[in-house]
């Protein structure tokens, strides 16, 4: 008591100078350092090898107790999801309490109880906690695993999986986890619908009869209660508790990639790219490596002051936030890095990513840096010392991890004793872009080829499958083929106005075999139509194409040619002005997929299937414009394939219309420009004769 | 330097007389312990001629301070066609000052070993440091210069716009659920609540910097703050500082303008649907509630306790457990300086069509309306929220931001002490008056989130 007052006095004096002296040009320097002191939580053994430790702080009137199992992850294979099932199944029933009646008592101490697979946490005031604590115990000696609560759990774990596979973020993690540890590894395992539905009770129970044993217990009590109150309680009620061998398998260290591999995970309809770089490390608590490590991280990105956010975000805007995170682990520990970006910026943000990732391994950090971070470090530190908790934390780790006594006590020493040659060397160590994977879960078609350049791309499904890179064939998910329909009648100009155009007459010219022609189409409602392709220099009509309420009719160098069926319906489809307007009566007749077009860009591709063949209209995904149709006619055994493409879009009385329209059938293919277009000018019927 | 989508709820905070009435019964249970019961919030309040409002909290058991400055802004102050713009100034205030650099201001927190943040709300701004005792006087160099000297340019807004713009698709756009709040908002309230502190992305991109200097000049002045701190401090030298670096500063020369705070009430349900990229439907009913100093206010705490409060709450045992039509469920109270909102919502499990699960939240509801709460229930209610209350106030930040949200929507710091007693008044009587009269079909807004996929299959 005596330090911390000369401390105040410290801190008074000092603020006494700093007033008389004040000048804001300058940060004001510090007081002296506060005294960090740690306390030893009184521990004590139970015979049946559970250890206890209580941290006494009587400032508010509350207490909490946790048990944690100290065991090897468990690999459950084609049952995943069984190990973390078994540990939410511990506060739905016990032999003498259903789960209805656990709620009741437990909300009505004012208090709550949680558990999962490992590790179970009572919290109360101190007044209730001996009539929580009684019910804790029964939760973890005598659950009973009740078939109809397996039932409800099951179906809200199906339920929440399916919620996971729109959320970017549990995607990238699962799919990180999965590509870095291996799915042979424990922390690789991915839950998915079917692994969850092969879980049964005996599972549940064979794993808490196996792994629920006291002898790798530690349990924690932290708060308003005595060592003797804490000792009381645990005699009473957790002392025949039946201690048994636990199991301890072994896993291979999680193979690496050869090289760095960029894995995407396809989801169209993101409007942002979430990305991680990862590779496991071998870092196990109380290690001395991890003071250079956390050094090393914090630099890189700890914070909003560390480089990856200075850069993504600061620097280049790319994202509201970039970090890297270096967890150690007694069995294997990651190291990752990640951030959200934009879809545009998907190739820049990796490439600054992986750009500050090198420089943290191949340039020593400066001495400013070094000093600025291990303070952040020390004072983060200090501020976690506000939860009493953590100083049973402290404890429980020194004792499960082997860690040296003075590794908590000493802390602020070790991180002071960290230079920048170490730091470099951590990132050596740990930062390993050769044998490294970059996740990326966003719109594939938008960067997947710019990411080339970075290593070896592979796709991935949202349980980590590999998948095929074609996505030609997949539909685009959350929108139809209407919406696409729709965004392109908005785009060129709005249902209602399109409505309105009665006639249209279009003059286009182009280049056949070094011969100038003209095109010129005529339409009035829908119903008539005429198409004429002449020569310009000449007037010379080669075909005309007439189409009236009762008749189609061809003629070529002015001789009538007999249409076929297929033909007529070729020509009644041209005669739409725009189809689109009819297409969307008959949703039921269109297909929508994404698809490449030959310029390799992405379109929303829509198939509408007629009797004798298809027309696939293709639409730019951002304008809404339509880039091309695609009409294939099943003629005898053949199919008859003619592309036309749209470009040059102008603005024509409010509406916007393609200037450009290139046709090509077989080898064949013609570049129109329309010179002159009149919407609703004195076309009538019989024009059409 | 985010978004508070939700006020914390102002349930958790300390009572003084709770104290009092227990102390003698477990003084004789745990004479050793009679000392650790009395955990009063004590603090000094005070005003500096420039009208900076003043609260300081002494705690020696831990080696930090949080210094903290609560402006009374938000984005109800906001102009239609410039949503969004508190919470973009906010970020700006990180922007630097006279003498402190573009970018350096975060690293004087970091390289001290601090920890800062800020974030807006409808109604304010909040922003807050946490730093080893020793460094107060820069918590207080730093909060004094952005106050005094912010120092903001093209370059700083420009970037900052990306950044606001990144925030809005991480936490609104690309997230599953993510408008809800903003979906609610917008129907349940015509005046100033309309819209939600990120705003629009047009509105982003047109603010312009002219327009933060004014507002600057008219929001950001000593006369419109709190500056709260709580931690291991000496109450005289603190003062001494706070003077050296705050008491120059002048007082804003413009008076503040208040949106008007009358929200008309709401005359009709209210119902839409809304297409998300989801997988599983949510049912959302939020219903008009008065604003936060209400005597109604701790009566509806009770509501949303009984409704979601705990795994035996009513939404949950019945409706997620019992009938298991939700993957979650919740009652959120949002309470605000001018109107509140009880907002309900429940994820349906698979299968589950959310017209039924419509009907099972209408049920839970309906019967607080015309019922009394058993005896037993209330009692577990009360003894909820006294853990709440008793265990709340655990962090030094939390206490300092506490204290200023009181003093500046209260007027009074004190009501940290004082929940406790608030909800010890609270009748069962009452809380089925204030259920009749607020959860109400035709005072709410009913919102379906459906899967996109639905939308063709619904023909539009």
């Amino acid at each position: 008591m005596q330090k911390i007052s000369v401390l105040l006095l410290f801190i008074l004096l000092n603020g006494i100078t700093a007033f008389a002296q004040i000048d804001r040009s300058h940060p004001p320097a510090a007081g002296p350092a506060p005294e960090i002191h740690i306390g030893t939580p009184d521990t004590f053994t139970l015979d049946n090898g559970l250890k206890v430790f209580v941290v006494e702080n009587h400032k508010l009137p509350w207490v909490t107790a946790t048990l944690i199992l100290d065991h090897p992850p468990v690999r459950e294979g084609e049952k995943a999801g069984y190990v973390s099932m078994a540990g939410q199944m511990l506060r739905t029933g016990t032999l003498d309490m259903n789960k209805q009646q656990l709620d009741d008592t437990i909300d009505f101490l004012g208090g709550n109880i949680r558990t999962s697979s490992s590790s179970a946490t009572a919290f109360s005031l101190s007044k209730n906690f001996p009539a929580l604590f009684a019910i804790f115990s029964d939760i973890v000696l005598h659950p009973s695993f009740d078939t109809t609560e397996l039932e409800k759990l099951r179906k809200q774990t199906l339920s929440s999986l399916a919620q996971q596979k729109d959320n970017p973020n549990a995607i990238l993690s699962h799919v990180t986890d999965a590509l870095t540890y291996g799915k042979q590894h424990p922390y690789g395992e991915i839950e998915t619908e079917q692994t969850v539905s092969h879980i049964n009770r005996d599972d549940l129970v064979q794993y808490y009869q196996t792994y629920w044993r006291p002898n790798t217990g530690y349990l924690a009590f932290v708060g308003d209660i005595t060592p003797q109150q804490a000792r009381e309680v645990t005699q009473k009620y957790l002392a025949h508790w039946q201690p048994a061998p636990v199991p301890h398998p072994i896993y291979p260290f999680p193979e690496q990639p050869k090289q760095l591999t960029v894995a995407i995970v396809n989801r169209p309809t993101a409007v942002q790219s979430n990305i991680a770089f990862a590779n496991p490390i071998d870092l196990k608590p109380g290690d001395m490596r991890n003071f250079p490590a956390m050094i090393m991280n914090e630099i890189l990105g700890g914070g909003s002051n560390s480089r990856l956010f200075m850069d993504l975000r600061e620097t280049h805007g790319y994202t509201y936030g970039a970090y890297s995170s270096l967890s150690n682990d007694p069995y294997v520990g990651i190291f990752r890095a990640s951030t959200a970006v934009r879809t545009e910026v998907t190739d820049s943000a990796i490439s600054r990513l992986l750009a500050d990732l090198q420089d943290m391994r191949t340039k020593p950090v400066t001495e400013d840096e070094l000093t600025r971070f291990r303070n952040a470090l020390s004072g983060s530190f200090a501020r976690s010392l506000e939860n009493p908790s953590i100083i049973a934390q402290f404890a429980i780790n020194i004792e499960r991890y082997h860690m040296p006594r003075d590794y908590y006590q000493h802390y602020l020493q070790y991180l002071a004793q960290v230079n920048a040659e170490q730091v470099q060397k951590a990132a050596e160590q740990f930062i390993q872009p050769d044998h490294a994977y970059v996740i990326v879960v966003g719109n594939a078609k938008q960067f997947a080829d710019k990411l080339k350049a970075f290593g070896k791309l592979e796709y991935y499904s949202v349980y980590a499958d590999p998948v095929t890179p074609d996505t030609t064939t997949q539909a685009p998910q959350g929108i139809s083929a209407t919406d696409v329909i729709n965004h392109y009648l908005t785009a060129i100009g709005g249902k209602e106005k399109l409505q309105q155009v009665k006639s249209f007459s279009q003059v286009a010219e182009g280049e056949i075999q070094g011969q100038q022609v003209r095109l010129t189409e005529w339409h009035l409602q829908d119903q008539h139509y005429m198409q004429e392709l002449s020569l310009p220099s000449s007037g010379m009509v080669i075909t005309k194409i007439t189409m009236n309420k009762d008749s189609i009719r061809m003629q070529q160098m002015g001789q009538q040619v007999a249409l076929t069926p297929q033909m007529k319906q070729q020509i009644q489809q041209n005669a739409k002005w725009c189809p689109e307007l009819t297409l969307l009566n008959q949703a039921d007749k269109l297909t929508l997929t994404t698809a490449t077009d030959e310029n390799g860009k992405q379109v929303y591709a829509i198939q509408y299937t007629q009797p004798n063949g298809t027309i696939t209209y293709q639409y730019d995904p951002q304008t809404g414009l339509k880039l091309h149709e695609i009409h294939q006619v099943q003629l005898n055994d053949r199919t008859l394939t003619s592309v036309y493409d749209f470009s040059d879009y102008r603005q024509v009385k409010g509406l916007q219309l393609p200037y450009e329209i290139s046709t090509s059938m077989g080898p064949q293919r013609v570049t129109f420009h329309v010179t002159q277009i009149q919407i609703n000018e004195g076309l009538n019927e019989s024009d059409f004769l | 330097m985010l978004i508070h989508t939700f006020h914390k709820s102002r349930r958790h905070r300390n009572s003084a007389l709770w104290l009092m009435m227990s102390l003698p019964i477990l003084c004789l249970l745990h004479p050793q312990q009679a000392g650790a019961q009395q955990h009063l919030i004590r603090f000094e309040k005070y005003q500096l001629p420039n009208g900076l409002t003043v609260i300081l909290h002494r705690d020696t058991t831990v080696p930090v301070v949080a210094v903290t400055m609560m402006y009374h802004v938000g984005s109800k102050n906001e102009t239609p066609g410039l949503t969004g713009f508190a919470h973009f100034f906010e970020h700006l205030m990180f922007e630097g000052s006279e003498y402190i650099p573009r970018k350096s201001f975060e690293k004087y927190i970091t390289n001290a070993g601090g920890s800062y943040n800020a974030n807006t709300t409808q109604d304010r701004t909040f922003f807050y440091e946490v730093l080893p005792s020793n460094q107060l006087a820069l918590g207080l160099w730093l909060e004094s210069e952005r106050l005094l000297h912010l120092k903001i340019d093209s370059i700083g807004v420009n970037t900052q716009r990306e950044v606001v713009k990144e925030e809005k698709r991480l936490r609104v756009d690309n997230q599953p659920y993510g408008t809800i709040f903003i979906e609610v908002l917008k129907r349940a309230f015509s005046g100033p609540y309309h819209w939600s502190p990120i705003g629009s992305m047009d509105d982003i991109n047109r603010a312009q910097l002219g327009q933060f200097l004014q507002f600057y000049h008219t929001y950001y002045v000593p006369n419109n703050a709190i500056l709260s701190i709580a931690g291991n401090i000496e109450i005289d030298s603190t003062k001494k500082l706070i003077q050296a670096y705050f008491g120059s500063i002048p007082k804003g020369k413009t008076p503040i303008p208040r949106p008007d705070p009358n929200e008309p009430p709401l005359t009709h349900e209210i119902k839409d649907t809304i297409y998300d990229h989801i997988q599983l439907p949510a049912v959302i009913e939020a219903y008009r509630m008065p604003k936060e100093t209400s005597p109604e206010y701790y009566a509806a705490q009770v509501l949303a306790t009984a409704l979601s409060g705990g795994p035996s709450s009513r939404l949950n045992t019945v409706v997620k457990d019992q009938k298991q039509l939700a993957v979650a469920v919740a009652s959120i109270p949002y309470f605000n300086e001018d109107a509140g909102l009880l907002i309900n919502y429940a994820i349906a499990n698979m299968h589950v069509n959310p017209d039924s699960l419509q009907q099972a939240m209408d049920q839970e509801v309906h019967k607080l309306t015309t019922q009394l709460l058993p005896e037993k229930e209330f009692e577990k209610i009360m003894n909820q929220i006294q853990t709440d209350v008793v265990s709340s106030n655990s962090t030094m930040l939390g206490i300092a931001e506490s204290l200023a949200d009181y003093q500046m929507f209260f007027g009074d710091a004190n009501l940290i002490n004082q929940q406790l007693q608030k909800y010890q008044q609270v009748t069962r009587e009452e809380v089925l008056q204030v259920a009749k009269k607020y959860l109400r079909p035709d005072n709410r807004v009913v919102l379906y989130y459906l899967p996109i996929s639905q939308k063709q299959a619904a023909g539009e």
